[in-house]
């Protein structure tokens, strides 16, 4: 039965790429739903944060310690940092101006990382973060342990979200400001607090989405921030936008059928097809699959 | 103005404008502790817009707002509310997909000791929302809604307590059952300032009251004389 070995492990390789892509829809969402702003230049600050946390395992000697908390205090920061350039434009409702401001901050950060860093080559992750490709044999079927760190890292990392999403006091906060802001003013949750908390939590995520892209792809690129941000803007209209489980379930969705099409399929119709299949859905369904929703 | 004073809440000479229409044009107003104020106008008379005022959601272009003798003209909304204002906004303003009980949770926002004393209290008040505290608050109907914004709002315990038009769009019975609950906060001492299209129970039960007109407080009194003011009668309470 190789052909069953094969699939389940394109299974689960294809579910820790997607859920790379579902913390970054889900990071988008929130922002979406803190701010009512399309933050178009997320997945690039992720790209930047791998970046920057490759240069700390550089100058570190690779002490992941340090490194690893590194990745998540940059990626807060740099969020946190462009929160009050929304603001403005929260405060004004200017949907589609938020959308150029986030494509501004994507632009400034791909030139940075093409100009600033490794002569703009790929960087590579040491072996101490990606486990050099080490696979842990489980039955007949072979894992590649990194792909195993990045799926057992998203769920921690959704379920924490969901547990402060849902539970804490400041979550519901974020909530409330997503669903009526004009309530949330009467209750008098505070516009610019509650704000900066919300891009302090996607910010952590980006954080957590580095990483991983670190421990999964072993490498990044100037223009990786392109094709994540894509897929995270697709996945989000496909979704209904602002939905986090919705975006969650069809981001690992593709990060599967993009697997099994690497596996199976022949030629690079892959994403041809995935991005078909969203315009079919968009058409019929403008809202989404699983609708915008709170 | 002296910390002493029983006034808790004291307008003067406010003034508010959206672009170019004046929304405000003239108000003064008082309501000490203790105290159930109503302001009676017709609709777009300038009642909500005083309301959003005082809890700094709009700014005033003239005038100024004191509450316990401090000025909060330019507060910020989280601070006037933290400072023990809390607003029943105009059409109930709940959070319809989140959970009753979230709800309640958001109106103690600002409360910083443990609020299960707090919730037991309200759920004493509404049994009916301590029953259905799990379920989204858009599932209940309009009345429930209505006490669901209160329960909220007395979450934050606060000092002064504003109603806007609460009887708004509910059945005649179900308007005198909130009129009820209103009317035991009064008896509690809860503070209250209280706006109303309809004249008829409000001028019943409340110590005083206001009407407004185009944006100008135009008359004042006990509801005594305002139900005897033939203009109110005219106005508001049907010739």
């Amino acid at each position: 039965m190789a052909g069953m070995e094969n699939f389940v492990a394109q299974l689960i390789s294809g579910l820790a790429t997607g859920s790379t892509y579902a913390l970054i829809v889900v990071g988008m969402a929130l922002l979406l739903l803190v701010r009512g702003v399309v933050h178009f230049g997320f997945a690039y600050i992720v790209v930047m944060t791998a970046y920057l946390g490759w240069v700390v395992l550089g100058l570190t000697d690779n002490n992941l310690f340090i490194s690893i908390p590194a990745f998540i205090v940059i990626g807060t920061v740099l969020t946190v940092a462009t929160e009050p350039l929304f603001r403005p434009l929260a405060q004004k409702k200017a949907f589609l101006e938020t959308m150029v401001l986030g494509q501004g901050i994507a632009i400034i950060l791909t030139d940075v990382c093409s100009h600033f860093f490794n002569y703009g080559q790929a960087i590579a992750f040491p072996r101490v973060l990606t486990g050099g490709g080490a696979r842990i044999r489980f039955g007949i079927v072979y894992f590649s342990l990194g792909d195993i760190y990045a799926l057992a890292g998203s769920c921690v990392a959704v379920v924490v979200l969901l547990y402060v999403l849902y539970r804490s006091k400041q979550g519901k906060a974020i909530r409330a400001m997503a669903q009526d802001l004009d309530v949330a003013r009467t209750l008098g949750i505070p516009f610019k607090r509650t704000g900066i908390i919300g891009f302090g939590i996607a910010g952590i995520l980006a954080g957590i989405v580095a990483i991983l892209i670190a421990v999964t792809l072993e490498s990044a690129s100037p223009g990786m921030g392109d094709s994540l941000a894509i897929k995270a803007m697709t996945l989000m209209l496909f979704a209904g936008m602002g939905n986090l489980t919705g975006g969650m379930i069809c981001a690992l969705i593709l990060g599967v059928v993009e697997a099994m099409a690497q596996a199976f399929m022949p030629g690079r119709w892959t994403e041809a097809i995935v991005f078909g299949v969203v315009m079919v859905v968009i058409l019929v369904r403008p809202n989404g699959v699983f609708g915008t929703r709170t | 103005m002296a910390e002493t004073s029983s006034i808790v809440l004291a307008v003067e000479n406010l003034a508010v404008s959206y672009g170019h229409i004046q929304a405000i044009k003239k108000v003064d107003l008082e309501v000490s502790r203790g105290e159930f104020v109503v302001l009676l106008g017709s609709n777009g008379a300038g009642k909500s817009t005083l309301l959003n005022a005082i809890l700094g959601k709009v700014r005033p272009s003239r005038g100024s707002i004191y509450f316990l003798g401090r000025d909060i003209t330019q507060s910020p909304t989280e601070n006037i509310v933290a400072s023990g204002i809390s607003l029943v906004p105009e059409g109930r303003g709940i959070l319809p997909m989140m959970s009753v009980l979230d709800n309640i949770e958001l109106g103690a926002y600002h409360v910083k000791h443990d609020i299960s004393g707090d919730l037991k209290q309200v759920f004493e008040s509404f049994p009916f929302l301590a029953q259905r505290r799990k379920q989204a608050a858009g599932t209940l109907s309009g009345g429930e809604q209505q006490m669901l914004a209160i329960a909220r709002a007395l979450m934050a315990s606060p000092t002064l307590l504003l109603l806007d038009e609460p009887s708004l769009g509910l059945a005649p019975l179900i308007a005198s059952q909130v009129y009820e609950v209103v009317l035991s906060l009064r008896e509690k001492g809860q503070t209250i300032l209280l706006t109303e299209q309809n004249a008829r129970k409000a001028l019943k039960h409340a110590d005083r009251g206001y009407v407004f007109d185009l944006g100008t407080t135009v008359l004042s009194g006990t509801c005594e004389e305002l139900s005897c003011d033939p203009g109110v009668r005219k106005a508001y309470l049907g010739g």
